[in-house]
């Protein structure tokens, strides 16, 4: 199972989106709404997926809706972290890459390979 | 024969070339699925055009041997020494096959029946090893009904889910998968339909794909991957390639995918087509179509263009189409520009003489097409070495064997590039060097365990370009020359006096001349004592030299130096009287003058100093016996041959010049020192200089007197 938490930042510099374990449509909707919270904030929001073993299309598109909901919003949304190999390889089966992607937060995308996004 | 039986032979004996050069790479990698393939495609080939064009004997006869290939590739049959073996015997058998007139058998029945024999029991013990397998090999039926070659076809599938796609429990993924497991697959994914994260249902699919899969399999097998999602999704599978699309590599423009899938209206295309960018960008920029869609429709088109180019490269044979032209048209070609190098050659001496600027131009401009006629024409007969090359391989597996010596044998340089009548004429010295290492170069495994070598000896065949000459080089790591054994050899036959005093050098050169044999025994395979004196007359007769290097214990390397090709050469004009002649240019390093005075101070011993240097030359005017007085300054030309620098003594040095070389004809074909001749602008001939020849005739008149 899923498990998306808030995690204090050390020195009480803000809070950290932290995903975890096994993403999948059961953890969809609960994805949603606390990215739509963090949208309306208006503040910066820092994501960790380093701890996601694996995430299936439905979570794909609730991330890849936020990145280009928060570009619109000129908010960032940051990586801390790297991506790992369980959402490579996911990305990698649905074919999904920003070279093919015509989103205007295309430059900024966080799946890009092998790129620091902090 | 038929023009069509003709080509039909000449292709089967370069698939056989190709076919015995896999067998033995096989025979080293016996795992290797690909050159299993390999052999199984060429035996096809055979098989299939055979049938085509009347052999049908051959294409019985092979149809055995593919089916074991094909249990092969299927790994129900290993391929051991005992089947590569028959199937080298089998080759040999297609070979006879195709030498034999029409109407003849021209080959031994009893061996055929017996090779189809030893393979029906080897496809049976494979079929054996795979139960629920057909129980014997089909008779052939002359139809190609085989499935080993299925053509292969390139779908576009759109795969487009509905929403409700997740509410089933459906993972796109393995759908996706099992699409890439059909064939060769290229996946794009459009997520143009996913909104907002405020309008967005987490629960909804908005993503779709375009696949573009090139399988064997059929359309529905496709559409079978979808069977489960068919409600809740639209599957479109079209065709956009198949096998007979062989004639052209183009695929269709980035706009008409577009079209034809319906990502935008033909209105669309022909308002952007007025403008001047690349039709894709035009379109993002346009918001005509969307970035992912024109990526998508490129990525098609560049894996049908892709696979049409991979596809015009097997059926020529080259990535590079090339067509097959008699070599005779080719000869006739080179013929030809030999003779309009000739005549631009007197039509630029008639605007020298005219002093006419007009007629200079007009010269000049015909100078320089004819030297890239030229070019082009002498490229068009080159060929690389490597066809050569393959079918030693065969000869050092077979003589290895029949000597009882392993013999590990490499090559190198199989790209390097020579005119075709030097190849057609390499053939049988490489034979008689290759077979010379493995009789006489290297030992047996026991011997050479005793000298603390590993038991399997290499032999290496090498080409490089060198300049104007091409290398090529077979070297062994045998037991060497053994000088001793060669003097007193020479000595016995009468080749060299008792008291001859030999550099190392000169030593081995000795097993070159005719008649020369050190093996104790005669075998089979050489030791005649014919061979290498025929390598060196064959090798010189077009132009080039041999060189052998050896280190007793440790092995023997000989170098053949070619020309690069033999009908059109730069050369050197000179004069000697009135006379003219041409020396090689590739040959000549430089020209020194020589007065009388130079003469008189090496008391008549031929000798020049250049910078330093002492250089033998050779004066041409006594030589060649001819009349007039010497100049009081004369031209050395310093040539180079082998690593030694020989001086050639001249009246005058006139140049360079384009020389097409013409055969002296029958009746002056054995005058030495003479390699052919060359009509001049005038339509003088003048005679080209065979440099090597003249050395050695000079040479051997001053060291072996005795002989000569």
């Amino acid at each position: 199972m899923g498990n998306i938490t808030w995690q204090d930042k050390a020195g009480g510099r803000g809070r950290t989106l932290k995903l975890e374990g096994t993403l999948t449509i059961e953890t969809a909707s609960e994805l949603k709404d606390v990215l739509l919270q963090a949208l309306e904030t208006a503040e910066p929001l820092e994501m960790d997926m380093s701890a996601v073993e694996s995430v299936d299309l439905a979570c794909v598109q609730v991330l890849c809706s936020a990145h280009c909901s928060f570009h619109h919003a000129g908010q960032k949304m940051t990586l801390a972290g790297g991506i790992p190999a369980g959402i490579h390889a996911a990305l990698e089966a649905l074919a999904i890459s920003p070279d093919a992607c015509d989103s205007p937060c295309t430059p900024e995308c966080p799946w890009k390979k092998g790129e620091d996004h902090e | 024969m038929d023009a069509q039986k003709q080509l039909y032979r000449e292709e089967a004996f370069e698939l056989l070339a190709k076919l015995e050069e896999a067998l033995i790479e096989l025979e080293q990698q016996p795992d290797d699925l690909d050159i299993v393939n390999r052999i199984f495609r060429a035996m096809h080939t055979i098989k299939g055009s055979g049938a085509m064009f009347g052999f049908d004997d051959i294409a019985s006869f092979t149809h055995t041997i593919e089916t074991a290939y094909d249990l092969i590739r299927e790994e129900k049959l290993f391929a051991d020494e005992e089947l590569i073996s028959l199937t080298l015997r089998s080759c040999d058998q297609v070979k006879a096959m195709l030498d034999a007139p029409e109407g003849e058998e021209g080959t031994d029945a009893n061996l055929i029946e017996e090779i189809t024999a030893s393979f029906k029991r080897l496809i049976s013990s494979g079929q054996g090893a795979a139960p629920g397998q057909a129980e014997s090999c089909p008779a052939y039926t002359g139809g190609d009904q085989e499935d080993g070659l299925k053509a292969e076809i390139t779908y576009r599938i759109r795969f487009k889910p509905h929403r409700e796609l997740f509410q089933n429990g459906t993972n796109p993924i393995p759908l996706l998968n099992e699409i890439r497991a059909l064939g060769h697959a290229h996946v794009i994914c459009h997520l143009k339909e996913l909104p907002g994260l405020k309008e967005l249902d987490p629960e909804a699919c908005y993503t779709y794909w375009d696949i573009i899969l090139t399988t064997d399999k059929d359309a529905d097998a496709i559409r079978d991957v979808f069977i489960f999602v068919e409600h809740i999704s639209e599957v479109e599978v079209t065709k956009i390639d198949d096998y007979s699309e062989i004639d052209h590599e183009e695929y269709k423009k980035i706009g008409e995918i577009l079209f034809d899938r319906g990502d935008i209206s033909l209105s669309d295309l022909e308002s952007i087509l007025g403008r001047q960018k690349r039709i894709g960008e035009m379109l993002v920029e346009s918001g005509k179509a969307r970035r992912s869609e024109v990526q998508s429709a490129l990525m098609e088109q560049e894996h049908v263009r892709n696979l049409r180019k991979k596809r015009m490269g097997a059926v020529s044979g080259d990535s590079v189409s090339s067509i097959r032209v008699a070599s005779h048209k080719l000869d006739s070609l080179v013929n030809l520009v030999g003779e309009l190098v000739t005549v631009q050659a007197r039509l630029a001496q008639l605007s020298a003489q005219r002093n006419d600027h007009d007629l200079a131009l007009v010269s000049e401009e015909v100078e320089r097409l004819t030297a890239e006629l030229r070019d082009n024409a002498m490229g068009i007969r080159m060929l690389p070495i490597g066809t050569t090359f393959a079918k030693f391989k065969r000869l050092v597996r077979d003589l290895s064997t029949e000597l009882g010596k392993e013999v590990n044998f490499t090559t190198s340089g199989e790209e390097t590039e020579l005119d075709k009548t030097v190849i057609d004429r390499l053939g049988d010295p490489l034979v008689h060097l290759i077979r010379n290492s493995i009789d006489h170069g290297i030992e047996s495994p026991e011997k050479r365990a005793a000298a603390g070598k590993p038991a399997e000896g290499t032999i290496r065949l090498i080409a490089e370009h060198s300049g104007a000459h091409v290398l090529i080089s077979v070297s062994d790591d045998g037991s060497g020359l053994d000088t001793e054994a060669i003097r007193a050899k020479a000595m016995e036959k009468g080749i060299i006096s008792p008291d001859a005093s030999l550099s190392e050098k000169e030593i081995f050169e000795l097993i070159f001349a005719p008649g020369f044999s050190t093996a104790q025994s005669v075998s089979k395979v050489s030791g005649r004592g014919v061979g290498m004196d025929v390598v060196t007359s064959s090798i010189e007769s077009f132009g080039g030299t041999v060189e052998i290097e050896s280190a007793k214990g440790k092995g023997t390397t000989i170098t053949l130096k070619l020309p690069l090709t033999l009908a059109i050469i730069d050369g050197l004009l000179v004069t000697i009287s009135d006379e003219y002649f041409v020396m090689p240019l590739n040959a000549v390093v430089e020209c020194v003058e020589l007065s009388a005075e130079d003469r008189r101070r090496t008391h008549g011993r031929n000798l020049a100093r250049v910078r330093d240097e002492i250089v033998p030359y050779i004066p041409l005017r006594e030589v060649f016996s001819l009349h007039g007085d010497n100049p009081a300054i004369e031209q050395v030309v310093v040539t180079e041959i082998g690593e030694r620098r020989v001086g050639f003594v001249v009246d005058k040095v006139v140049g360079q010049h384009q020389t097409v070389i013409k055969n002296l004809g029958k009746f002056l074909r054995h005058v030495e020192g003479v390699s052919g001749a060359t009509i001049m602008g005038d339509g003088t001939v003048a005679l080209i200089l065979d440099i090597n020849k003249l050395t050695q005739q000079v040479e051997s008149a001053e060291k072996y007197p005795e002989v000569h």
